[in-house]
């Protein structure tokens, strides 16, 4: 398969920051990924990590100033989006791109009924006309399972539950008909039972429509039951790269190893020891010089605090930004033994 | 950004493990602001403020020391000096009476801004205790009091006022006692506002859980979450206070001449305006001024005070 | 840890509902009629999804709010009559919270002395300032935290620190029994470990009673000893961690298990029976099972009345009419 050909989505070494009274936040640091059509990609990292920041800037919704781009670009099939002007944007936004925000109790505007902020998205669209703009939110609220969707486009948000409201969200990001949806932490406000349908729900649409997906959580669970690859960030930084198995079960990198060791699941029993990671994640005011997770690692050596590590590539898909890779490094083993690979 | 070191470069020795170093991390590096600081420098950075607060000083500062260092008694009549320009010897001129007008406008400043912060204090305060208690009590009490507000509200206060300095006489004691008869009730509706907001906050529940009294509850721990709002209200409420006295003396309510005050001035200047219009436009300048600059000061202790808008941390 | 049956529990809740009324007609019941004990040394973990009452029942016992009917027996005293404020204090003294949010839960125009102090300066009037400062710099250095923190404003520190630090002032009167509602919830979860295997500690050093409050499954069952699952402010299941994770009986118990995303792939993404339906409003319930417009197994009996929540094992409890069928079928 000609990979080339098949990335909707290039991001190219991006950099972001942020000027504040206390000086520059470096948010983003360098970072390169691709996306490809009909792939579910999920970014998982911790608070502070960038992996917000970064999404954003694919749609420009990061404030400028404060925030400037320090370099790199973002190649939406082929075209560089932060060469494009404001209006070319718009039209990219919603229709091509759609966004999904965290929370859907104030991502829906309070005044207006539901039915017009879902066509919203053909406004200014000559090519659809009002009565064809309903029908597609029909259709589209049937697909997802909006029970009683004619009342429902007459209804304001106030009136609709947490997980019906996100469905609407999705609808909105859904409906027209993009190559990408970015999904920024969409179920975490979520009740479980309500969660699992909406996982079943992303990843049946990504199948039907074949739209690529990227998923940003810090949820270990949601990233292991959606997604076909994860990055994984931190400090602004890209760790580690790969399909979802290699990410869980050839864990590569000490950070995402810590975090596996560290989440409590179903099977422990309560004398199992949680190994948490110690610290806090670090100031991005004055981003450490070597790895952004030196301080907290404990395999951490030397050239970690002076040196950013190179990238290893370790499979096709796999790569891995540490220094224990390095042949002179001491051999350590990072992969979680219990569940599934309980006695591989 | 990227070390160019070369990774064969680097000796084998900086491959040895040496763990983590959390120490470093939990330690702030930052100085310690308290919250009062923090909204100081955030003010401080806010030039419109700034300046503002600068011209409200050199007012208060011109009120206070002008009619000592002024040669002219703000009620000596010169016959002689009748409706005089801008000159030397009257850096403001002379009115009708041959009065000098720039020890009149600054013994006018000291009536009219000592009444106007007075008045606001007052109302402030009244208003905040009433409006505190009746917000963490709740209740009945909290009902009656509310209503006795919306009632109180429904008057037009300027005629309360009035009626109330009908009975009083006039000067500045009984002006003040006018203005606050109904003042306090903005401030109350505010301040409960802020009350029913605070009360439901995690802090003042785990507060009560530790055990902690009602009365302790309300002054140590939402009344200090309160006081950088109502400040901000106190100072936007000022220049209300100045433009009712100013107003009252003009009817000829307030301040009795030959007390000088802004409103009595501008009352004096309006029938000069045909031909010596400098006599009313210098005090309503300093009026309009002065209130825009106190408006100018709240919208940025407004901002100052607001959590939201804190650094990014 | 066994349940001896002729060992009084430490708390005892019999019947507690909490009923708010918003308006005439519509009555939000968001504790309605939970019993349970839990005995001293105990973790009780109470698990649940929005509007199931947990946060309500967490607050009734710590009296921030008054149950509308029903008892409340710590250590054989009724907390819900208490006769004056020396009663009060005793019970707080006893009887302390840990709040969810780092960030609402501590007053940001307090320093580190003043919060954790305060519970000490309550209940030790006759302390000076060192002696205060001194307690409060053990108490912070318990937490995990540094000792030069003491002077510093709340803003000035990260979640997982300020969730310390409420930790600390929980602790800072001496407490038997600690209801801790949502204490990681908002925390990241490289934190988290962090603060669990904290409060494990503690309940270890200082022989501690909690109750867990949580909807995060997989933390509240590492926790506990017992759990109680709740829904629309009632008990479906009440038994050991264990025996909940090996054998649910009850079909809303069951179907939580199914949709917790586990940190596995393969597992993860295996066909799972995903509950359908939205979980419904707690005002103005219909007298008979709460969870059966959305459970699999719903029969006609299960629409005719209220389940009552019945030992079906020992240890083992369970508020459903189908009960023995869900028994049979898990054998």
């Amino acid at each position: 398969m000609d990979i080339m050909n098949d990335n909707i989505l290039e991001v190219k070494n991006l950099s972001f920051s942020f000027r504040t009274y206390g000086g520059t936040v470096k948010a983003v640091r360098d970072v390169s990924f691709r996306l490809r059509r009909g792939e579910i990609l999920g970014i998982v990292g911790e608070s502070g990590c960038g992996k917000s920041v970064a999404t954003q800037c694919i749609v420009k919704l990061n404030p400028e100033p404060p925030g400037f781009f320090e370099g790199g670009s973002i190649l939406y099939n082929g075209e560089d989006l932060l060469k494009k002007s404001d209006k070319q944007l718009r039209k990219i936004r919603g229709r091509r791109i759609g966004y999904i925000f965290q929370d859907p109790m104030t991502s829906l505007n309070p005044t207006m009924r539901i039915g017009k902020q879902v066509e919203e998205i053909f406004l200014g669209d000559r090519t659809v006309s009002a009565a064809q703009a309903r029908q597609k939110a029909l259709d589209m609220f049937e697909r997802l399972g909006i029970s009683d969707p004619e009342r429902r486009l007459n209804q304001y948000p106030h009136e609709l539950s947490g997980g019906m409201k996100q469905r609407v969200m999705i609808a909105i990001a859904l409906i027209g008909g993009p190559d990408i949806i970015i999904a920024d932490e969409p179920t975490t406000s979520l009740d479980v039972t309500i969660e699992a349908q909406i996982l079943q729900l992303l990843r049946q649409m990504s199948r039907e429509t074949n739209t690529s997906v990227i998923i940003i959580t810090h949820d270990l669970g949601v990233i292991a039951r959606l997604c076909d690859r994860v990055l994984v960030m931190y400090g602004g930084k890209i760790l580690e790269r790969g399909t979802v198995e290699d990410i869980f079960y050839h864990t590569a990198h000490p950070y995402i190893s810590g975090l596996l060791h560290s989440v409590a699941r179903l099977e422990m029993d309560k004398n199992q020891e949680l190994r948490p990671i110690e610290g806090t994640p670090p100031d991005l005011f004055c981003p450490p010089r070597g790895c952004p997770f030196a301080a907290r690692c404990e395999y951490a050596m030397e050239v970690c605090t002076e040196t950013p590590p190179p990238v290893t590539q370790l499979t096709g898909e796999h790569s891995t930004c540490c220094w224990l890779q390095d042949a002179r490094a001491p051999k350590v083993d990072l992969i979680y033994r219990g569940g599934s690979t309980n006695g591989k | 950004m990227t070390d160019t070191v070369m990774a064969e470069d680097i000796p084998a020795e900086k491959f040895r493990v040496i763990g983590k170093n959390i120490t470093k991390m939990d330690a702030i590096s930052r100085p310690s602001l308290s919250y009062t600081q923090d909204a100081w420098r955030r003010l401080k950075g806010n030039r419109v403020a700034l300046v503002s607060m600068i011209v409200l000083v050199i007012y208060i500062l011109l009120a206070v020391f002008a009619p000592i260092f002024c040669p002219y008694d703000m009620a000596t009549q010169d016959a002689n000096a009748i409706n005089l320009g801008v000159s030397a010897q009257h850096w403001f001129g002379t009115d009708s009476l041959g009065r000098d007008l720039f020890v009149r406008v600054w013994e006018g400043a000291r009536v009219s801004l000592s009444i106007g912060f007075a008045a606001a204090m007052i109302n402030a305060v009244i208003g905040a205790i009433i409006g505190c208690i009746s917000g963490y009590y709740g209740g009945r009490l909290d009902m009656f009091i509310m209503r006795l507000v919306d009632v109180l509200y429904g008057i037009p206060s300027l005629i309360v006022t009035m009626l109330v300095m009908m009975i009083l006489g006039r000067g500045v004691k009984c002006l003040i006692i006018a203005m606050c008869i109904v003042g306090w009730i903005g401030a109350c509706r505010f301040a409960r506002g802020e009350m029913l907001r605070l009360k439901n906050l995690d802090f003042v529940s785990a507060a009560r859980v530790l055990g902690v009294h009602n009365r302790t509850i309300i002054f140590r721990h939402i009344l200090p979450n309160m006081l950088g709002l109502l400040i901000t209200n106190l100072t936007m409420a000022v220049p209300g206070a100045i433009f009712s006295e100013a107003f009252l003396s003009f009817i000829g309510l307030g301040i009795a001449p030959p007390n000088s005050s802004w409103g009595v001035l501008a009352k004096e200047g309006i029938s000069m305006l045909r031909s010596y219009p400098m006599q009313l436009f210098i005090p309503s300048f300093f009026i309009c001024t002065t209130m825009l600059a106190l408006n100018l000061l709240g919208d940025g202790l407004r901002d100052a005070f607001d959590p939201l808008l804190r650094g990014t941390d | 840890m066994e349940n001896e049956t002729n060992r009084k529990p430490l708390l005892h809740v019999e019947n507690l509902c909490k009923y708010f009324q918003i308006t005439k007609h519509d009555t939000l019941k968001a504790v309605d009629g939970i019993s349970f004990d839990i005995c001293k040394g105990e973790t009780l973990g109470v698990v649940g999804e929005s509007g199931c009452g947990k946060s309500t029942l967490g607050r009734c016992i710590v009296r921030l709010y008054k149950p509308t009917s029903g008892k409340i027996e710590y250590d054989g005293q009724d907390i819900t009559a208490l006769k004056n404020r020396a009663e009060e204090l005793n019970y707080c003294k006893r009887v302390q919270m840990i709040f969810q949010n780092p960030y609402s839960s501590l007053n940001p125009r307090m320093t580190v002395l003043d919060t954790v102090g305060e519970g000490i300066r309550l209940y030790h009037k006759d302390y000076s300032r060192q002696q205060v400062s001194d307690a409060v710099e053990e108490l912070l250095e318990k937490v995990g935290l540094g000792r030069d923190h003491i002077s510093r404003f709340m803003h000035e520190f990260s979640g997982g620190q300020k969730q310390r630090i409420g930790i600390a002032r929980a602790l800072s009167v001496n407490p038997e029994f600690i209801v801790c509602d949502e204490p990681i919830s908002a925390l990241d979860v490289s934190i988290q470990a962090q603060v669990i295997n904290m409060l494990k500690h503690l309940q270890k050093d200082m022989g501690l009673t909690y109750m867990f409050i949580a909807h995060d499954l997989s933390m509240v069952k590492y926790i506990s000893d017992r759990i109680v699952v709740m829904y629309l402010g009632s008990v479906m299941e009440e038994c050991s961690a264990h025996v909940l994770y090996e054998r649910p009986l009850h079909p809303y118990t069951q179907g939580l298990l199914s949709a917790i995303p586990e940190p596995d792939p393969i597992r993860a993404k295996q066909a799972k029976d995903i509950i359908k339906g939205e979980i419904p409003s707690p005002i103005n319930p219909k007298p008979y099972c709460k969870f059966a417009g959305r459970c699999p197994f719903v029969e006609p009996i299960c629409r005719q009345s209220i389940p009552e929540l019945r030992e079906i094992e020992p240890g083992h409890l369970i508020a459903c009419h189908l009960a023995e069928k869900m028994k049979g079928e898990k054998a």
